[in-house]
């Protein structure tokens, strides 16, 4: 069991990663729509739901963290807005519903859409200026979709993270 | 029985990871040098896979650009090859000036750009993300004499000034973001002013009297001073309009240096309590 706890840590640890690496590097030039993807949020919002309120909240709260990092708006809000909305989307898969196929992919981008205006307005109520303009739901829509083509990837990479290994599987 | 422990547990985490963050924050907020050089060493720590990933996605994220981007390319070619030209026209002449420019401050002693040591660097980066704006990120650091606060500059004139400084690279705030500023002087007349990012340009207001607010087509340069981070001469842009009907009129200032498509920049190594 420990064995298997390190892999799948080590599988969510390289998913968090790489997907930090194509926010900073690849999406900093690609920009779908004109906005880049928010990865951080699109992995807090699979992991919320594959990995549960309270292992997905420390996962997207460390993703936040990783991203906060290179930016200059303030230290632990992405990795606040992250856990915030694993620990949402933990909850409402674990008591409400789990949502498949084409309905997990819109729940991603309204999720995501939510996501960003709560990072706009935790950053507007820690004094950042110019956050909550008019700019801002034209970027929350834009990155709702974005993020919902990329849902299916993200969603499998999260899969792939938290699937228990075949001879876990076997021993169960 | 299960799931209310279960909750009880997840509730208990969330609220060690909110009370991190906020802690996380508050620091950050006071500037906890701690903290800082901790983020610090993290970044440096991260930047060599950071540049391997580069190293592999650029070319990708370019050859997606250039076919998106094709008609634009095209059509700024042709502009860029109209300004090479006029540029070429105006060299002879603007270098004579130069020249006696700078005859004229050595003979009354008026420190000269050209004597501040500088460090060429390439634009590894532009923002990450969607709320960060008006910054770029350049392939050097601290390791190449670099400090925050050092003015950024092409050819052309003015882009910038660093703003966090890591060992191997480092963030040029642009002077179109709304918390730049800078003193300049403009025109002939060296009207003296504070200019300031507007988003997208830079905006001249404070010191302008309504008298003598410049005119268009002036040039604008920093002022330097005693406490600027700023050398003084470093060219900026030039005047494009004038608002007078507010008590201090308002000048929008057109930039020499192309902000937009920024490879290689200039760092200039000029600290204001060395030169002053």
């Amino acid at each position: 069991v420990l064995g298997e706890r390190a892999a799948t840590r080590a599988r969510l640890a390289l998913v968090v990663f790489v997907a930090f690496l194509l926010q900073v590097t690849f999406f900093v030039d690609v920009h779908p729509l004109g906005v880049a993807p928010e990865l951080a949020l699109l992995l807090a919002i699979h992991a919320g739901r594959e990995g549960g309120a309270d292992r997905g909240a420390v996962v997207a709260f460390l993703a936040g963290l990783l991203y906060d990092l290179e930016l200059r708006t303030p230290l632990g809000l992405w990795a606040l807005t992250c856990c915030l909305v694993a620990y949402a989307m933990g909850q409402l898969t674990e008591n409400l519903h789990r949502p498949t196929g084409i309905v997990a992919t819109v729940t991603s981008g309204l999720a995501s859409v939510g996501g960003v205006v709560a990072f706009a307005v935790l950053a507007a109520l820690l004094g950042e200026d110019g956050m909550l303009d008019g700019d801002l739901l034209r970027i929350a829509l834009l990155v709702g979709v974005v993020n919902f083509a990329l849902s299916p990837l993200m969603g499998r990479a999260l899969r792939w993270a938290y699937r228990p290994s075949g001879a876990m599987r076997a021993a169960v | 029985v299960a799931l209310p422990r279960r909750g009880g547990r997840a509730r208990y985490r969330l609220g060690l990871l909110v009370l991190t963050a906020v802690t996380l924050l508050t620091l950050d907020f006071r500037g906890f040098g701690p903290l800082e050089r901790a983020q610090s060493a993290a970044r440096d720590l991260l930047a060599p896979v950071r540049s391997g990933a580069e190293t592999v996605t650029s070319p990708i994220g370019d050859a997606l650009r250039g076919v998106v981007d094709y008609g634009d390319l095209k059509d700024e070619n042709a502009k860029l090859r109209a300004e090479l030209e006029e540029a070429r026209g105006q060299q002879l002449a603007g270098q004579a000036a130069s020249e006696e420019l700078a005859r004229l401050k050595e003979q009354l002693d008026l420190p000269q750009l050209g004597d501040v040591e500088r460090v060429v660097a390439r634009v590894a980066a532009g923002p990450a993300g969607n709320f960060e704006e008006n910054v770029v990120e350049i392939d050097k650091g601290s390791t190449s004499g670099l400090r925050e606060g050092m003015p950024v500059m092409t050819n052309a004139g003015l882009v910038g000034k660093l703003v966090r400084v890591d060992r191997g690279r480092s963030v040029v705030e642009l002077v179109t973001a709304t918390d730049f500023a800078v003193g300049v002087r403009i025109g002939d007349e060296v009207a003296l002013a504070r200019g300031t990012g507007s988003g997208t340009s830079l905006r001249a207001t404070e010191g302008l009297s309504r008298d003598n607010p410049a005119a268009v087509d002036e040039p604008v340069l920093t002022n330097g001073g005693a406490g600027s981070n700023f050398p003084p001469g470093v060219p900026v842009g030039r005047v494009s309009s004038i608002d007078k009907s507010s008590a201090v009129p308002v000048v929008d200032v057109a930039l020499e240096a192309d902000i937009q498509n920024l490879d290689y920049v200039t760092v200039l190594l000029y600290s204001p309590s060395e030169e002053n």
